[in-house]
């Protein structure tokens, strides 16, 4: 007997699924198209050079094998160092800025739990060669708007500013070393730890108080101004004018309700330089969507431009809506056409005109009793549509006896 | 306001955390761990308390079924949980050792055979510290009187935690290495952090306050 099961972490969107799933790329698709971004499609596997330059800490979790020259590949974990390369060849000829759009499934070796599979779909953007605030508010705003359009309620896109560390850490001249460190407790939102590596750096206690307090700095554009009395260096004081900026901007794009400025969103650091935002709803335990910026990237392939985007999670995204009982405005016109053998021609004929308003038409061509074709209709919601006079009067003879 | 849910331990850790709670006044009613039932709510104060064992605590707070969480650090690195954590709660004090027989006339790390075997119930602590040290080793995981493995030739060491030292001295065994301190620590959900934020700063803050008194 074959083994039937599915390997671990992977999932079948049976049909009802999928159909929720298509509704949401449909509607992310729309979305960034009117924004002007173009969709792109890269390899699933790649070399795994490329992709472990590109991802946020994700080497120890890709799926990497060898192919028959025994080079190393790997399945993609997420998208965006494809997409850096692609914009690094073959498309560093083309004018800036690039902008570009994905819906892929990924790959990553972690465990399984609610929310979280091994291979998953994302949609994104990313939008290449504007380093400017309102490359990133742009992102921002779509991200906010991709949310809202697939119809989920109650969600918030906090954003950050890595900078703003950067630049005490660098004031502070600490030791790479502590850096790392203090990054990584940044990321993990360990304040326990973040007290304990602070106490023993160099920084003033001024600089400890501004990295503490960030860890509270929640909240509306008035955030931004307490910071700015916490910080005395250049790099921390632009990168929160940057902020300010970016969040104006938000507010002329009209989505400055679902924003909150947040400066302990830091998200990895090792990857993204600037401005970082992350999406989530209180009816998920985890962000469903994230993003910055990551001017660094794509010079790594010998193409120096900035860089912004972010991934939703679509699995994330379609559980947070089932969450919140969300009514898909599926369409649900489906016919099962039956036809008389006498009256093909225009049986076939009656079911293409359906189709091209809109209805989902099912042929019976099953080949069984007309009680059983009345119950297939009334098990999958189907209208029964009859074509020949004979055959109608017989169905209609059943339907009534019936009632 | 929306009910708040918090994930105790059961057992030692229960009693030490649910005074602090009372007295940070964020809990009035009296609970106990020896109920069978498993969620207990405090309806002033809307908030339900659910008890768990210990090792599962991150796992509720992790996946947003638990808003807060009470955990012990040396189960928060063995499990890799991705929570905010945000207080040092300073109870049930600890610490993740490499221990091994006296006989052994072993000290240090560096003293250690290249490869061995090592019975734990910390299975990724363990071999994280000693890749980090190079030593190649082979885990055993067992879940319960770990000093029992070297004594019987089922591991040349053990990683477990210590806090006095007593267990470690009555069964001959000598600490080689730390690896790291444990306490209990306040978690929070990553999400809930961010969504019921002015609710948990506050909690945080009162029971910040009641600790360091």
């Amino acid at each position: 007997m074959i083994k039937l099961q599915r390997p671990e972490g992977t999932r079948d969107y049976l049909p009802e699924v999928a159909e929720k799933k298509r509704y949401i790329e449909d509607k992310l698709h729309n979305l960034f198209k009117g924004w002007g971004y173009e969709e792109i499609i890269t390899p699933t596997f790649e070399f795994y050079d490329i992709l472990s330059a590109g991802t946020e800490g994700l080497q120890t979790k890709m799926y990497k094998f060898f192919d028959r020259k025994g080079q190393i590949l790997a399945l993609r974990p997420e998208m965006t160092a494809s997409i850096a390369r692609v914009a690094a060849t073959k498309l560093k000829d083309n004018p800036l800025p690039l902008r570009l759009s994905y819906q892929s499934n990924v790959f990553r070796y972690t465990s399984p739990r609610a929310g979280q599979y091994r291979e998953f779909y994302q949609a994104g953007i990313e939008l290449l060669g504007v380093g400017s605030p309102m490359g990133d508010a742009e992102v921002i705003a779509m991200a906010a708007k991709a949310i809202k359009g697939s119809g989920l309620k109650n969600f918030k896109i906090d954003i950050g500013d890595v900078d703003y560390f950067t630049g005490i850490m660098k004031a502070a001249k600490l030791e790479e070393e502590e850096q790392i460190a203090i990054r990584k407790a940044l990321s993990q939102r360990n304040v326990v730890e973040l007290e304990e590596l602070l106490t023993g750096t160099e920084l003033t206690n001024k600089q400890k108080d501004a990295i503490l307090s960030a860890q509270e700095l929640r909240g509306g554009i008035e955030i931004i101004e307490k910071a700015k009395g916490l910080v005395d260096n250049q790099e921390s004081l632009e990168s929160l004018i940057n902020l300010e900026e970016v969040y104006r901007n938000l507010e002329l794009l009209g989505v400055s309700d679902y924003i909150c400025i947040d400066l302990s969103v830091v998200r990895n650091f090792n990857y993204y330089t600037g401005i970082v935002f992350e999406g989530y709803t209180k009816d998920l335990g985890y962000t469903i969507c994230g993003g910055g910026r990551y001017d660094r990237l794509v010079s790594k392939f010998g193409y120096s431009i900035p860089a912004t985007g972010f991934a939703i999670g679509i699995d994330r995204l379609l559980l947070s809506l089932e969450k919140q009982n969300y009514n898909f405005p599926l369409n649900r016109d489906r016919i099962l056409v039956l036809i008389d053998p006498a009256y093909k021609a225009e049986g076939f004929a009656m079911a293409e005109e359906l189709r091209e308003k809109g209805k989902q038409v099912e042929i019976e061509i099953f080949g069984r009793e007309l009680v059983e074709v009345i119950e297939y209709t009334a098990s999958k919601g189907l209208e029964l549509k009859v074509v020949g006079e004979e055959l109608q009067a017989k169905v209609k003879t059943l339907v009534d006896g019936e009632e | 306001m929306n009910k708040l849910t918090i994930a105790l331990p059961k057992g030692r850790l229960f009693k030490s955390v649910v005074p602090i709670l009372q007295e940070a006044g964020i809990v009035n009613r009296d609970f106990d761990d020896d109920s069978r039932k498993l969620v207990l709510t405090d309806e002033d104060n809307n908030i339900d308390i659910i008890l768990s064992k210990a090792v599962d605590v991150q796992t509720y707070v992790e996946n947003g079924a638990a808003d807060i969480g009470v955990a012990g650090k040396d189960v928060l690195l063995e499990a890799g949980a991705k929570v905010c954590e945000v207080l040092d709660l300073g109870l049930g004090y600890c610490r993740l050792v490499v221990a091994l027989p006296v006989d052994k006339g072993i000290t240090n790390l560096s003293q250690l055979a290249p490869t061995g075997r090592v019975a734990t119930k910390y299975v990724n602590v363990a071999q994280r510290y000693f890749d980090q040290n190079g030593i190649q080793i082979e885990v055993v995981k067992l879940n319960g009187s770990i000093e029992l493995a070297p004594i019987i030739g089922l591991s040349d060491m053990i990683v477990d935690i210590t806090s006095t030292g007593t267990t470690l001295k009555e069964n001959n065994l000598i600490e080689i290495a730390e690896i790291a301190e444990s306490s209990a620590r306040l978690i929070v959900n990553q999400v809930s952090y961010k969504t019921e934020y002015k609710r948990i700063r506050d909690i945080i803050e009162k029971i910040r306050a009641v600790i360091s008194n």
